[in-house]
């Protein structure tokens, strides 16, 4: 199931939340959580919901085992060693299976019959989240947790699920068996909930359309302009359909007394591709510098090689294909630059230049992310850097910005931090208007209901499905 | 960095009772529609319900099984339930084409393209309010495409250029007209002229064959700022046209229209071409076949208004909106008996067909809709009996020559599932005439079912005729 879906909305949800917020004991609404996620998980993925408590399961014994041997010779290593086996080979075989057996065959000019699965919804994230909590008990940073339903409900929890942020279990351990159901949390969670949906529905399915309609097809029919455009929707379909994800995910958290943290930051503020990778994705990033660069020895040992490293993982997480890991090495040697010269040059140069060196080298990594055909890749990349034969801007294109002018115009500004600037605006204006509370809180209210019923709209919108007489 | 999420600072936050609003109002507003939802499903029926405005069956919620379960079946099918009976659909609906249309801006000549692919091959035909249309052919008709392809048509030559022949490229709406854009190609005339050419190789000596690709409005209508991002339909139909066998007679309808572009020959909302569109194209090929055309002005004509097409239905575009279309169609002077009879050449329980369908409210006026099979008998003595091979355009076409023709077969190739060449000789015909618009005479699908019923499907022909 998806957040964005009617289902989930006005089925799921609602009777997620008068179940839950009719029972009282902490103990039931966890077994009620954990029902309510299983069920999430198998409406869109039952056949591998065996393999989510399988790997719940794994890695709970392995939790189990390190701290019932802690400190008895070389058994905790064995266990974490076995643990990280498991779950990497798990990963391994599933999405990355007939990726390495395709580079294998490629290399070997044999043909290895390597069995292609389908990728499990999720996979992705709780499995880095299992090895969190293993290395972090391992570490001693944790204590295991003793319940395999406690642990299960860490892992399964919907919120999270399917597409993250990554949460560590150090994070909601105590709020596990220590919830606190605020009416503060719970309002802040329906507005977060609400703008991650309009995020999603009204900003991210919009610019996706207008991808396909420009860059998704080929480039040999697209002016350069076009190409660009292309591009820029793209990176605006990316960003709010995955950080209205986090919203929604974070909303929900805050709705049932969980407090994960953020996952993004207005990365396209940032002024340097580390900035900006301190705010994109953030779980994903805290994750690899915890378990990965950290341990091949961070900045004190080889640092660049620990950070190609890093970064070509990164890359390669988020799919199997090679466009993925050189969209990672990307990164990895911009900040490499970075560090080495690039940093102090920004620093010393005016902030706009930063904006705009940033924009741009995100924006064309995008490309690298967007197309699995290195052939296709390179076509585009001769489109946008005018290498084709391709006219520099055709007069589709103005029709089609005009088309969308304002909703490009509220896209872009959803891409800057507009909420504590407005936060700062009303807590001035408050002071001299009276009465602005009760504007405010009914304003909250409207505002959420607004955004709920617009993407509602879109999302019957979309289901829109007229017979047209198109069998001629 | 990282920080935990919901802190906001305490001038910010609103007070406890804005706290409780705002959570009732999300909540209210959940469960009220959520609730509604489940007091639909309660109530829900088996039976086809119709969702006018959209011309098709409302979704049926999907049995439970196992197998469906785990293939996603069962999922989508509720999806698809819960889309079609939200609460307040109809006005979602609408807030969300209100939103849609102010996304931005939009000039009074300017041309908004609607990038959407269109599957040329859905498999459900325009209901037009018709329940006893919809009982008798919604379910009847199933296609069935995986039997293997007669003759020596190469259909699998690679499937890159399956999305390209089998869908248009989108609809284009300028100055209150919608159009379709054409994505053929080569490979669609050859396979096209492939088909036909085993008509000609089957029947040779035996009937005169001809064959009528139509374009659509996107030759005559489209701005120049598109002519040069579109294919273009004259190129690919002179194509198909110089591949044909020299017996068959191609009739030039882009031709016969050309010379009359400041008429009412298209509609601008519907896909198809008008009443009067299809008589200069059947005025062409009386010409071609030997006859003289009945004049325009003999026959009485009669106005259906409004009509809203497809072409709005997809786009829901304002300025289509307000410009509906009317639907011309003229009495034919010669009086036809009519008989529907089922995919296989079985007469169906309600036999009773008509060349004009007057209560329709649109296009379906024009036989009454698709039919797999409708013979019209007339009193003529001419001697000779056509058999019209055809899709929805053909329809208008087809009651122009009820005048000239003793007998007049015609065939929705779409929905007949038995032997052309049977037909013909069980209805000793004279004429053979193909007609198709210049999307579908480049659709695979379309082109292996025209090649298909050729000799009808290998079971029914085994079983009703043994060999000699």
């Amino acid at each position: 199931m998806v957040f964005a879906s009617l289902i989930f909305l006005y089925v799921f949800l609602p009777l997620n939340l008068l179940s839950y917020f009719a029972l009282r004991r902490p103990s039931h609404r966890n077994a009620l959580l954990i029902a309510f996620s299983l069920a999430f998980y198998a409406w869109g993925e039952p056949i591998w919901i065996a393999l989510l408590i399988g790997s719940a399961a794994v890695d709970y014994a392995h939790g189990r085992i390190i701290e019932a041997t802690r400190g008895r010779g070389i058994w905790p290593k064995l266990a974490l060693g076995s643990s990280l086996v498991i779950n990497l080979g798990l990963l391994g075989l599933f999405k990355y299976g007939a990726f390495v057996g395709g580079a294998l065959d490629d290399l070997l000019s044999t043909s290895l019959a390597v069995p292609k699965f389908a990728l499990p919804i999720g996979i992705s994230f709780y499995t880095f989240q299992t090895i969190s909590y293993v290395v972090d008990v391992y570490r001693g940073e944790l204590p295991a947790q003793r319940s395999f339903f406690k642990f299960l409900l860490f892992v399964s929890l919907f919120h999270q699920l399917v597409a993250g942020p990554i949460v560590r279990y150090a994070h909601i351990a105590h709020e596990i068996d220590n919830r606190q159901h605020t009416l503060a949390d719970a309002s802040a969670g329906v507005t977060r909930f609400c703008v991650g949906l309009f995020k999603k529905v009204c900003i991210a399915n919009v610019a996706g359309a207008l991808v396909l309609q420009t860059m998704a097809r080929d480039p040999g029919q697209l002016s350069v302009a076009e190409g660009w455009f292309g591009l820029v929707m793209f990176s605006l379909q990316i960003y709010f359909d995955f950080s209205g994800y986090s919203d929604m995910a974070i909303g929900l958290g805050l709705i049932f007394g969980f407090h994960y943290h953020e996952n993004f930051d207005h990365p396209y503020v940032a002024r340097s591709a580390s900035e900006f990778w301190r705010r994109w994705h953030i779980s994903l990033g805290t994750f690899f510098r915890d378990y990965v660069y950290i341990p091949l020895g961070g900045n004190r040992h080889r640092p660049y090689r620990n950070l190609l490293i890093v970064w070509a993982l990164t890359g390669l997480w988020h799919g199997a294909s090679w466009n993925f890991v050189l969209w990672g090495l990307y990164f990895g040697v911009l900040i490499v630059l970075e560090r080495l010269v690039l940093q102090r040059l920004l620093t010393a140069l005016p902030a706009a230049i930063g904006h705009v060196y940033l924009l741009f080298a995100v924006v064309v990594g995008w490309a690298l992310f967007y197309f699995e055909d290195l052939d296709r890749l390179h076509a585009f990349m001769r489109l946008l850097f005018g290498a084709s034969e391709q006219p520099g801007y055709d007069p589709a294109l103005g029709s089609m910005v005009q088309a969308n002018a304002l909703w490009l115009v509220l896209a872009l500004l959803l891409c800057v931090p507009l909420a504590p600037i407005m936060i700062r605006a009303r807590a001035m204006t408050s002071r001299w208007r009276a009465g602005s509370d009760f504007v405010g809180g009914v304003t909250l209210a409207a505002f959420n209901l607004g955004l709920l019923l617009v993407a509602t709209a879109m999302l019957v919108g979309r289901t829109y499905n007229p017979f047209l007489y198109f069998r001629f | 960095m990282a920080s935990k999420s919901g802190k906001l600072s305490e001038s910010t936050r609103p007070g406890r009772e804005f706290q409780i609003l705002n959570l009732a109002v999300f909540s209210v507003t959940l469960v009220s529609l959520g609730g509604l939802l489940v007091f639909e499903f309660a109530h829900r029926s088996d039976s086809l319900e119709i969702a006018t405005e959209e011309n098709r069956a409302l979704a049926v919620f999907p049995k439970l099984t196992w197998t469906g379960w785990v293939e996603g079946r069962f999922t989508l099918g509720v999806d698809e339930w819960i889309a079609d009976h939200f609460p307040a659909r109809a006005q979602f609906m609408a807030g969300h084409f209100w939103l849609e249309q102010r996304r931005g801006f939009r000039a009074e000549q300017e041309v908004t393209l609607y990038a959407v692919a269109i599957d040329t091959d859905a498999d459900l035909e325009p209901l037009d309010g018709d329940l006893e249309a919809l009982d008798g052919e919604l379910v009847l008709d199933d296609f069935e495409f995986e039997d293997e392809f007669d003759g020596d048509l190469e259909l699998d030559e690679g499937s890159a250029d399956e999305t390209e022949t089998t869908r248009s490229e989108g609809i284009l709406v300028s100055d209150g007209r919608a159009m379709q854009l054409f994505a053929g190609g080569p490979k669609g005339s050859r396979h096209y002229a492939a088909a036909i050419n085993g008509y000609a190789e089957a029947l040779r000596g035996k009937l005169a064959i001809y064959v009528l690709i139509l374009p659509t409005a996107q030759t005559f209508y489209l701005p120049e700022s598109y002519t040069g991002r579109i294919r273009h339909e004259p190129p690919n139909i002179a194509a198909t046209y110089a591949m044909l066998d020299p017996t068959v007679k191609s009739i030039d309808v882009v031709g016969a229209l050309s010379a009359h572009t400041d008429e009412y020959i298209y509609f601008r909302t519907d896909h198809h071409w008008t009443g009067l569109g299809a008589y200069y194209a059947y005025a062409e090929f009386s010409r071609s076949a030997g006859f003289d055309p009945i004049a325009l002005e003999s026959m009485e004509k009669r106005v259906i208004e409004p009509f809203r097409g497809s072409l709005y239905s997809y786009t829901r575009d304002e300025k289509l909106r307000g410009r509906p279309d009317q639907v011309e169609y003229w009495l034919p002077p010669v009086a036809a008996q009519v008989e529907r009879l089922t995919s296989t050449g079985k007469r169906t329980a309600y036999a009773e067909g008509a060349l004009l369908r007057e209560q329709s409210n649109g296009y379906g006026v024009f036989l009454g809709g698709d039919h797999p099979l409708l013979v019209a008998r007339t009193a003529n003595q001419s001697g000779r009996r056509a058999l019209l091979v055809k899709n929805s355009y053909g329809n208008p076409f087809a009651v122009y020559l009820v005048s000239h023709f003793d007998e007049v077969v015609i065939v929705d190739y779409r929905k007949f599932d038995a032997s052309l060449l049977e037909l013909i000789e069980d209805h000793q015909i004279t004429d053979l005439i193909f007609i198709n618009g210049a999307i579908t005479a480049n659709a695979k699908t379309h082109i292996a079912r025209l090649a298909k019923i050729m000799k009808g499907p290998k079971r029914k022909r085994g079983a009703q005729k043994p060999a000699p």
